[in-house]
């Protein structure tokens, strides 16, 4: 039987914690863009942000934060945080342009802190900038609490960088820790550059601008490239379950899904960029979803409930909007929730699902499964897929088979635990849904093989070994 | 839907203002669908007429004399009294016709009499067929009508420019409710904020440059376009503040109109007044103050009450997440049930076009119009060669209710009927109607005028099968019902779509008379060749229609001619004629013994239109009227002498046999 292996408590928590406040401070800029400062939507967000930063500061027991950034990397305690890095590029990208090495968070920040520095990381122009400057634009609007680090020089020792991590990151060879997620070798560059398109592309439709789709081609195409040149890595951002706060994972990993499915079927390169590229923008209606209602955590009412449909609506209106937009995309926005006997949105006629709307609706409706949410366990890909055999009319039936026999109950890169104990990763899926190529990587106490000794076992054709258990580690804590 | 006067105007509990503007709604809505001598139509009119004699000496509906008669959210106001709007009325029906007229309301005094409530009814209703959008009102309303003044729906946000004081906080419009504007530090900070905006930016520095282009200095082209943002800030309602995609389109599109106003003029920038600037924000104001823009904000209030964000809490991932086990066996089990995929079985559907005309066609129909043109190429492209799954999708969007006899889904029906049917119309797409069975002959005769216009669109040029249904369908809703028709079926923009002149007059049909001539009057001469045809080749034997064949050019004989020769075929009077005789000679109409004798003269020396001259002669010395017999004398005399001289034999001497009749 397929067990799964759950996260550690304890040390990690406290970079939990710091990958909330970043997560949070992400939100704050992304929705200081879209809104004005002193609209709720920002002010909740920056009133988080100064409860959190103190709950942090009491937790470690500090009287100051300091968050480094260096090498497309956030760092707390010389700990890059990997999982905040990835949807932290508008932290990260205005730090790098004027040279900062991060940025210092003191105890007693009020609201009136983080505007300004909010103000400072979601400016357009900032060539002109340097450190010094920044501090003394903080400064002059009385912001006494926030401040951007200096420079990150390697040897002195008093930065919240670690010298080696930066050594060992800027060679992209991660060393490894006990369930840490350097293993899984993320593009993280790609990753990072996708979330903000996707920031981006939010912060335009709420500004009533329009989309810019020929980026989001080019970023699926990207990807899709990532995926046949290096699938394992490609697909570990499928993986990658941190929830954020827009849901831009959400999309990004329905894309991932939707690229390899289309792939697996052989279908035209160009068809496949297109389904990709649907399944990047079938949610972008979110964007006209209000706050409240996308990020509700508790049930919701009918009229929320009515509301959080209509982004379906307002997806195909978005897209309808531009000339440039594929018909395709807009069936797949429009459709990704309809079955084959109706549902929202109700239209006069009786729905007809293309293949490419219906490989999106599949990927859309595995990922909200197997991802992780804060109101909800995460899920293992089997018991996911029993659900949604188990949902009549939903989808079609050899589309789905074809799914799981591409996705597989093991992903590709996950790590597993083999029935003789030994550690490897899931190198391809093969025919048999439960017995993957793998690649054996560590011994039966976890120590890994020399690169010389690690091998590779088609599980469908070596009966002596089978798949014991999925190992879904604190991956990217 | 019923057109006649509802029951509940009857009683006399109802007031007089909701009567009167019941009244209206009724009279309206029968002459959408009758002609205007129709009994039902003078009926409602004259209803209407005694009910806005009554009104004038009402306190309540005429405070001041003059009844005024003007929209707001939620209701219709008659003077002082405000009217309910209730969805699926003809109330609603009808403030759904004066707003796309740019029209808020009228002004009607004592003066107003029936025909000058035809003639707005009848332009009101012309105009919403209409499918040009972004015409000014000057070029919407530019006649009179007695006794009526119309009121332009400028912008007014959520309350009208002079219920605001200088601070900038109103009470709102009367009876709404009232809603806050931001309050002045508010406003200044989002004018800064809105000002740093790359879209607004660009725009406030474009017209900077236009400002020094003009001999100003940039920073009063800036100043300008500040101060319209800052007057704009003015008039936004809290509200708002949720939707800021409305905001900034709201003010690019204000920005847009005064930088286009100033491209064509030389002069820099000047204060704009503040009637221009509501003039200006009505075209932008729909995105924001339409009937979705008010529901958003409304709902988007209701939202913002609970900013609060909690922490969340773990609940089961899925509803049948408890019963579903981690069992590799049974999952095998499952997927084996599970039919396997062939790889190519897919290719045909992979791009579904019934799939997309689907989502397309339910925003043609639910998306206001302007927003639909961004969608009309798409469906046209898509629809170029449609299957029986797309012609039949087409037919749902057509088909009228079945089990649902309520108001409101005859109305939904009307809507998406009107919207798909002059989607197909104006596309050249209209045979789709009939194909997916969604309007039959019985039908049309049945429900004639109704769909007639459709009708014709759907008819395919030479197609006999499809000559002989149009004519079946004159002859059996007659040629009176017809004639009376005919001038109300459409305006001329639709009338002469797609050569549609040419495909229903290409069959000699005398039936189709009442409709060449409204081709020819709305038509105007683009018109005028096709009737031609049509006329000659009915191959009438009359003396009037042997003039058509005099001359050869259609455009050489005048629609004036024209519409009475069809008028005489129509009213019977062409056997008269037949049964007359040469001599004794027999009065001809003035007015064709005149184009006669026009054409003559006009062509007198031309040798290439001599013949068709001694023609002509031939034929006018059929008849002697004071006309003809002065022509033929002059002919007969020396100018007649001078042209013959200059003709061949052959017509020298054909002319003069003709003359020897004199």
């Amino acid at each position: 039987m397929c067990q799964m292996h759950h996260q550690q408590a304890g040390e990690v928590r406290t970079n939990v914690g710091v990958s909330e406040f970043v997560e949070e401070l992400v939100v704050a800029i992304t929705s200081i863009r879209v809104y004005w400062h002193e609209h709720p939507r920002v002010q909740t967000s920056l009133e988080t942000l100064v409860e959190g930063l103190e709950e942090l500061l009491e937790r470690m027991d500090t009287q100051q934060l300091d968050l480094g950034a260096s090498e497309g990397y956030l760092f707390v305690g010389k700990r890059p945080l990997l999982g905040a890095s990835l949807a932290a590029a508008r932290i990260l990208e205005p730090l790098d342009i004027i040279g900062s090495g991060g940025i210092s968070f003191r105890r007693g920040a009020a609201i009136s802190d983080f505007v300004p520095l909010m103000q400072l990381l979601s400016r357009k122009r900032l060539e002109d900038i340097d450190v010094e400057s920044a501090n003394g634009f903080l400064e002059s609007e009385r912001c006494t609490a926030i401040s951007c680090l200096p420079p990150f020089r390697r040897g002195r020792g008093d930065s919240p960088i670690a010298d080696e991590v930066v050594d060992v990151l800027g060679t992209r060879e991660f060393q490894r820790e006990s369930d840490n997620l350097f293993a899984l070798d993320i593009p993280v560059r790609m990753y990072q550059e996708v979330v903000d398109h996707m920031q981006s592309a939010m912060v335009s439709v709420c500004s009533g601008e329009g989309l810019d789709l020929d980026a989001t081609k080019g970023h699926v195409e990207t990807i899709l490239r990532k995926i046949e040149d290096d699938p394992k890595a490609a697909l570990s951002m499928s993986r990658y379950e941190q929830y954020d706060a827009f849901t831009f994972g959400h999309s990004i990993r329905v894309c991932m899904f939707a690229l390899s499915f289309a792939r697996a079927m052989h279908l035209e390169p160009e068809l496949v960029n297109r389904i990709g590229a649907a399944a990047l923008l079938h949610d972008v209606g979110k964007a006209r979803v209000p706050f409240e209602v996308l990020h509700s955590t508790g049930r919701l009412s009918d009229d929320e409930r009515r509301e959080m449909s209509r982004h379906a609506v307002h997806g195909a209106e978005i897209l309808l909007e531009m000339d440039s937009s594929d018909p395709l995309a807009i069936a797949a926005a429009f459709g990704h929730h309809r079955t084959m006997a109706g549902g929202y949105p109700a239209t006069l006629h009786t729905p007809t699902l293309s293949t490419a709307t219906s490989i999106v609706k599949i990927c859309d409706v595995y990922e909200a499964l197997t991802a992780v949410r804060p109101y909800k366990d995460r899920m293992s890909p089997m018991r996911a897929f029993r659900i949604m055999m188990s949902m009549n009319d939903h989808f079609d039936p050899k589309l789905l088979r074809k799914f799981m026999q591409v996705t597989g109950i093991y992903p590709i890169g996950s790590r597993v635990r083999l029935s003789n104990g030994e550690i490897a990763r899931v190198f391809s899926q093969t025919s048999i849904v439960d017995r993957p190529t793998v690649d054996v990587e560590e011994l039966t106490n976890g120590e890994p093989y020399a690169r010389d000794q690690q091998r590779r076992v088609d599980l469908s054709s070596d009966d002596s070994v089978s798949v014991d258990e999925l190992l879904l580690g604190a991956e990217m804590s | 839907m019923n057109p006649t006067p509802q029951q509940s105007h009857l009683t006399s509990d109802v007031p007089l203002a909701a009567q009167l503007v019941e009244r209206f709604a009724d009279f309206v809505k029968s002459f959408a669908i009758y002609p205007e001598n129709n009994g039902r139509v003078q009926a409602n009119l004259a209803a209407l007429l005694e009910k806005l004699q009554a009104g004038f000496g009402d306190e309540d509906c005429a405070p001041k004399g003059t009844i005024n008669i003007s929209l707001h959210p939620g209701n219709i106001r008659v003077g002082r009294v405000g009217v309910e709007l209730r969805s699926g009325t003809n109330l609603d029906w009808l403030r759904s016709r004066l707003v796309r007229s740019l029209l808020s309301g009228l002004k009607i005094d004592s003066g107003v009499n029936a025909q000058s409530v035809v003639e707005f009814t009848r332009q009101l209703l012309e105009q919403y067929t209409r499918d040009q959008l972004d015409q000014e009102f000057e070029q919407l309303w530019q006649e009179a009508f007695e006794g009526i003044e119309l009121l332009h729906r400028l912008f007014d946000g959520m309350f009208t420019l002079d219920e605001l004081d200088d601070n900038g906080s109103g009470d709102g419009r009367e009876g709404d409710g009232g809603s806050l504007s931001l309050d002045l530090e508010s406003r200044a900070r989002l004018v800064e904020e809105l000002c740093e905006r790359e879209g607004i930016r660009s725009r406030l520095d474009h017209l900077g440059a236009l400002a020094e282009q003009a001999g100003q200095t940039a920073q009063i082209g800036d100043r300008h376009g500040i101060d319209i943002i800052g007057r704009i800030a003015r008039l936004l309602p809290v509200e708002v503040m949720n939707d800021p995609a409305a905001i900034m389109k709201i003010i690019m599109a204000a920005l847009d109109q005064v930088t286009e106003t100033l491209e064509e003029s030389e002069e820099g920038p000047e204060p704009i007044a503040d009637s221009d600037l509501s003039k200006l924000l009505f075209a932008a104001r729909h995105h924001l103050f339409g009937r979705e823009g008010v529901a958003a904000c409304a709902a988007a209030e209701k939202l913002r009450e609970s900013a609060e964000r909690s922490k969340p809490g773990l609940r089961p991932g899925h509803a049948r997440d408890a019963e579903i086990v981690d069992d590799i066996d049974l999952f095998r089990a499952d997927i084996s049930k599970l039919p396997p995929l062939d790889d190519h079985e897919f290719e045909r559907d992979l791009v579904l076009t019934t799939e997309q005309v689907g989502v397309l066609m339910h925003f043609l129909v639910n998306w206001e119009s302007k927003r639909s043109r961004t969608l009309y190429g798409r469906l046209v492209e898509l629809l170029q060669e449609p299957g029986q799954r797309e012609i039949e999708l087409i037919g749902t969007y057509l088909a009228r209710p079945v089990e649902d006899d309520s108001e409101e889904a005859w109305n939904d029906w009307r809507h998406r009927h009107g919207r798909t049917s002059q989607f197909l119309a104006a596309n050249d797409l209209a045979w789709m109607v009939r194909e997916a069975g969604a309007l039959d002959p019985e039908d049309v005769v049945e429900r004639f005028p109704e769909d007639f216009t459709l009708f014709l669109h759907t008819l395919r040029a030479g197609d006999a099968q499809d000559g002989r249904t149009l004519g079946e369908i004159c002859q059996r809703v007659g040629v009176a019902a017809l004639d009376e028709a005919c001038p109300l079926l459409a305006d001329r923009d639709s009338l002469m779509l797609h050569g549609l002149p040419q495909r229903i007059l290409s069959w000699p049909l005398q039936e189709t008379l009442p409709i060449a001539r409204t081709f020819l009057t709305k038509g105007g001469p683009e018109a005028r060749p096709p009737v031609v045809a049509y006329l000659r080749s009915l191959g009438l034997d009359l003396p009037e229609a042997c003039l058509l064949r005099v001359f050869r050019d259609p455009m050489e004989i005048s629609e004036k001619y024209l519409v009475g020769f069809m008028q005489i075929l129509l009213t019977g009077q062409w056997r008269k004629l037949s049964e007359m005789h040469p001599s004794p000679p027999t009065p001809l109409s003035r007015h064709i013994s005149r184009e006669i004798v026009r054409y003559a003269r006009d062509n007198e020396g031309d040798p290439a239109a001599v013949g068709r001259v001694a023609y002509a002669i031939k034929f006018l010395s059929r008849f002697r009227t004071e006309d003809s017999t002065t022509l033929l004398r002059e002919l007969a005399g020396n100018r007649f002498t001078q042209f013959l001289s200059r003709v061949p034999a052959s017509i020298r001497d054909a002319a003069r046999e003709v003359l020897k009749v004199y």
